[in-house]
């Protein structure tokens, strides 16, 4: 099993990496490269627009290492203007009399602003709202898990299935309605199930963005609420060896965590670097102000190695990452029938032990996900950029029930998930200043199940084609894509002891256009309409049964349609010495919304009686807001305020829509000091207010709706050029509270004060 | 250099996961849970010391969900009579069907049925033990009243590890309310 279709791709590698493409030549011949980093954090910059005095007619853009080659150049004195959304523009003066190498800092201002900071897509220069979480931010909570990382960005929340289970959800669209782009590959798990968490390593991550809004154009179905992009770390451009180690532990649970990142351009082949990270995590049972939360514990490991060949135009990496998660699920939650239920919600505390431990035991998920991911680029002076990539993924996923018989080792129910994935882009150079991007992707998933026949085996093939073109003139910007997409679906399930095989096709063609102005000298406005869509999965055409800790049985509909949103934004961008605004607003029509739909009578079943749910589907609006407003006091301190607001109702229907993020407020202050030359410090403190979702009656849910909340958290760090120590104080007051996202909720309340250590050691 | 790099090639095929075949996906097989109770099946002897056996079974032969269960008797007793009774737990799913009162058996303390009746004057004692606490297969019903219809439900706990003679810890297995007739 060890070697397979691998052996080929590692022999292509070998025989691909030594093309060089000269594609030109011209008799002013010298060559000027660069890499652009980050001032503050040293760290490269992608996508810096480069203008160059000799040559008009051409722009030139930074790679994700940060470097830059403009070829062709005169003995002459050049003028270079770097441009990058986000940061102050620098000008360069300098004489070419031979190949020349700069390197050129440049000021982000995500720095100054860290959490609440608003840049411009740095991808395709989409004009659209997005935020961005810098590394220190994701070193600092080092354990973290992505989107419990993610939840402190305004406008993204998260959707709770304990303290372990979370997964990200963006202005109020989560699992199936959101895309999630991992170093370039749609991230392909069972996303599907609430109490399903993305299977992603975050030690060699560097960077996240969350785009917010309708994204089919440019990543296909699914990015209905947005697209959420993780970068990993660039691989080093100067040879040597640099990396670091860090590790963390965390009170509430005992949560212990390690990991080691390095990464080595070799000096005597410098055309080859390869990156190497590892971690692992072990925690045990949570707490609650005032009970300890029954296995909840975790165990976690992640493995991932990248290499890369770069030499001149051409760029070849090869990334595996395995991540392997086992998780305790609170085995107060997994209860029988309906009058369990009833009973679990009349107890004030559950009726588990109330004791640590490390153990897990059943009920628990194992979870396995493997990445193996070739991509390549061509950089050609007239021809534009070509990428490629191929990916497969697996995805193993063993759910272990509290009842086992017979066989012990069997999990209850194993899904097994395998995805490839073929990608295509051009960016093709610029002409009459239009530039822009053109793109093929396919994917071929097929699922299987053992056990427990919750979702069909099915094969799935999606196709989709996208073109999208960017232009400026003055101070106004514009950009538009349209995208053609099929998705076929065959499913195989057992109806009676035969096998049925139905199959579907959903095809769309889905849009984007959007503008942007700048109104004088300190705003902008930037306007936008997009649309996306998503076929309906598998899971809401055919899932049949129980679901755990839900006490629910859901029953799938094979009539159901795909799903489309017609999305509006508005965004209004300020900044003016300290202050610095964003308010963005939304209205989101999704027609063909599916929802789970409350039966009317329950369901009897040898295990007594269950509420029972059918897959249906409604219009439904979203309108909503996200707005922040910083203002930095002096160099030192700086406070900043982000609401959220989310309104989402069904279409000629009073009910509301379920599981939308109640309305919220985040008001943080923070103080940078200097310890001495080397060493400086930041404290911050913030205070986070959670309204009650008065969206929704009582009698649509299990349970009362939770009441309002409001946690406050603290946190100190200091560093210097090889150190960072951090201390984090999360729910300081020891709130007793209940998250209306969080699936749990029935059954217990949320965790209480959490402290966390962390250090890391650059080298 | 050479070595160095091909250790590292080494290093990363050694996860690769196996490929399955398209045959898996296209012919799923019927696997269904092990855990899977379709029958439940009471066994009366008696009115007293009689001899005659009476039957009453609930079942739901393709699981929860689906199809709605094909059989839900009425227990249907002589008042004032006593019987001893017996209850079976069957997967009829499977071919041949699967009698899960041996595993029961074989868990005896991890196991618990509870019987918890409206009828009045009936009193239902377990005759069984797992060596500490009863377990409930087998069980005297006790009735001393006259003619009247009420309730029965019938609990299976599996409470491995949690087993305290009483009913409330654990996970329900089983839950089936009968009709209970004494004419």
């Amino acid at each position: 099993m060890f070697f397979n279709k691998y052996g080929i791709k590692l022999l292509l590698f070998g025989l691909l990496s030594p093309i060089s493409i000269n594609l030109y030549s011209q008799t002013c011949s010298f060559m000027l490269s660069g890499v652009v980093i980050d001032e503050h954090d040293l760290n490269p910059i992608s996508d810096v627009y480069i203008s160059v005095s000799g040559k008009p007619d051409e722009v030139f853009f930074t790679n994700s290492s940060g470097y830059f080659e403009i070829p062709g150049l005169c003995a002459d004195t050049l003028q270079l203007v770097f441009n990058h959304i986000g940061c102050e523009q620098v000008a360069k003066e300098l004489v070419m009399s031979g190949n020349k190498h700069i390197d050129v800092k440049m000021e982000h201002h995500t720095e100054e602003l860290e959490q609440f900071t608003v840049v411009g897509n740095k991808h395709e220069d989409v004009l659209q709202s997005i935020v961005t979480l810098s590394e220190t931010s994701i070193r600092e909570n080092i354990g973290m898990h992505l989107a419990d990382q993610l939840a402190t960005l305004n406008g993204v929340n998260k959707l709770n299935f304990g303290a372990h289970v979370a997964k990200p959800i963006v202005q109020g669209q989560h699992s199936n309605r959101l895309v999630i782009i991992n170093n370039g590959i749609r991230q392909e798990g069972q996303q599907w199930g609430q109490d399903h968490a993305p299977a992603i390593g975050m030690t060699d991550v560097n960077s996240i963005s969350v785009l917010k809004g309708a994204s089919s154009v440019r990543y296909g179905a699914n990015a209905i609420g947005g697209v959420i992009l993780i970068e990993a770390a660039p691989l080093p451009l100067k040879p040597g060896v640099e990396g670091r180690v860090g590790t963390g532990f965390q009170t509430n649970g005992r949560t212990a965590n390690g990991e080691v990142f390095l990464m080595q351009r070799f000096k005597k082949l410098p055309k080859l670097a390869y990156r190497f990270n590892g971690s692992y995590q072990k925690g045990g049972n949570t707490h609650t102000p005032d009970y300890y939360l029954d296995n909840t514990g975790i165990e976690n490991w992640q493995v991932s190695t990248t290499i890369g060949w770069k030499q001149e135009h051409v760029d070849i990496t090869y990334k595996q990452a395995v991540t392997n998660t086992t998780l305790g699920i609170f085995s107060g939650a997994h209860i029988g029938n309906l009058s369990d239920l009833e009973a679990a919600f009349q107890s004030e505390t559950p009726k588990t032990p109330n004791v640590f431990s490390y153990d897990i035991n059943r009920p628990f998920q194992k979870v396995y996900h493997e990445i193996n991911h070739l991509k390549g680029k061509i950089t050609t002076h007239k021809l534009g950029v070509f990428s490629w990539s191929l990916a497969r993924q697996f995805n193993f996923r063993r759910e272990y029930d509290k009842i086992e018989r017979k066989k012990n080792v069997e999990p209850n129910l194993h899904l097994e998930l395998t995805t490839w994935q073929a990608d295509v882009e051009w960016l093709h150079p610029e002409k009459w200043g239009v530039h822009g991007l053109v793109g093929v992707s396919g994917i071929h998933q097929t699922n299987t199940y053992e056990g427990r026949a919750f979702i069909p085996n099915y094969v799935r093939n999606n196709i989709g084609i996208f073109w999208i073109e960017h232009k400026e003139i003055g101070a106004w910007r514009f950009d538009g894509g349209v995208r053609f997409e099929k998705e076929n679906l065959d499913v195989y399930r057992i109806v009676d002891e035969t096998i049925q095989a139905p199959s579907f096709e959903f095809q769309q063609v889905s849009y984007h256009a959007g503008v942007a102005v700048k109104a004088g000298k300190h705003s902008k406005w930037r306007a936008r309409m997009a649309n996306a869509w998503r076929p309906p999965h598998v899971s809401e055409l055919y899932s049949q049964g129980i679901h755990h800790g839900s006490a629910a049985i859901e029953n799938g509909n094979e009539n159901l349609k795909k799903e489309q949103t017609n999305g509006l934004y508005l965004d209004w961008l300020f900044e003016k010495s300290a202050w610095k605004i964003e308010l963005t607003a939304y209205r989101n029509h999704t027609q063909n919304y599916i929802y789970l739909q409350p039966n009317k009578n329950t369901e009897l079943t040898i295990r007594g009686a269950f509420p029972s749910f059918t897959y249906e589907q409604a219009d439904v609006v979203f309108t909503g807001s996200d707005a922040q407003v910083a203002y930095a006091w002096n160099k030192q301190q700086q406070t900043s305020l982000a609401i959220q607001y989310i309104h989402a109702n069904q279409k000629g229907s009073a009910l509301g829509v379920i599981g939308i993020p109640p309305n919220s407020l985040t008001m943080r202050h923070q103080v940078g000091f200097k310890l001495t030359d080397a060493w400086t410090g930041e404290c911050w403190g913030s205070f986070n207010y959670v309204a009650e979702q008065y969206q929704v009656n009582d009698e649509q849910d299990f349970a009362p709706i939770p009441d309002s909340y409001a946690l406050t958290n603290l946190g100190v760090k200091l560093m210097n050029k090889h150190h960072m120590f951090s201390i984090g104080v999360q729910n300081l007051l020891n709130v007793r509270y209940r998250n209306y996202l969080n699936r749990l909720r029935y059954y217990s309340d949320e965790l209480g004060r959490a402290i966390q250590l962390t250090y890391q050691l650059k080298f | 250099m050479k070595n160095k790099v091909l250790a590292m090639l080494a290093f990363m095929v050694v996860f690769t996961a196996c490929e399955k075949d398209e045959d898996e996906v296209t012919q799923p097989v019927d696997d269904h849970e092990e855990e899977l109770i379709t029958t439940v099946q009471l066994t009366f002897v008696g009115p007293d010391q009689g001899q005659m056996i009476s039957q009453f079974r609930f079942a739901d032969p393709d699981g929860e969900g689906g199809n709605a269960p094909t059989e839900h008797d009425t227990i249907v007793l002589q008042a004032g009579a006593s019987y001893t009774a017996s209850i079976e737990f069957f997967n009829e799913s499977e071919t041949p069907i699967e009698d899960v009162t041996e595993e029961i058996e074989e868990e005896a303390d991890g196991h618990l049925v509870c019987y918890d009746a409206t009828v009045s004057d009936l009193t239902i004692t377990k005759d069984d033990s797992d060596g500490t606490y009863p377990i409930g297969l087998a069980t005297t019903w006790a009735h001393t009243g006259s003619a009247g219809t009420g309730a029965v439900t019938v609990t299976l706990k599996h409470q491995p590890g949690e087993k305290d003679g009483t009913c409330a810890p654990g996970e329900t297995d089983v839950e089936v309310t009968f009709v209970l007739r004494y004419e």
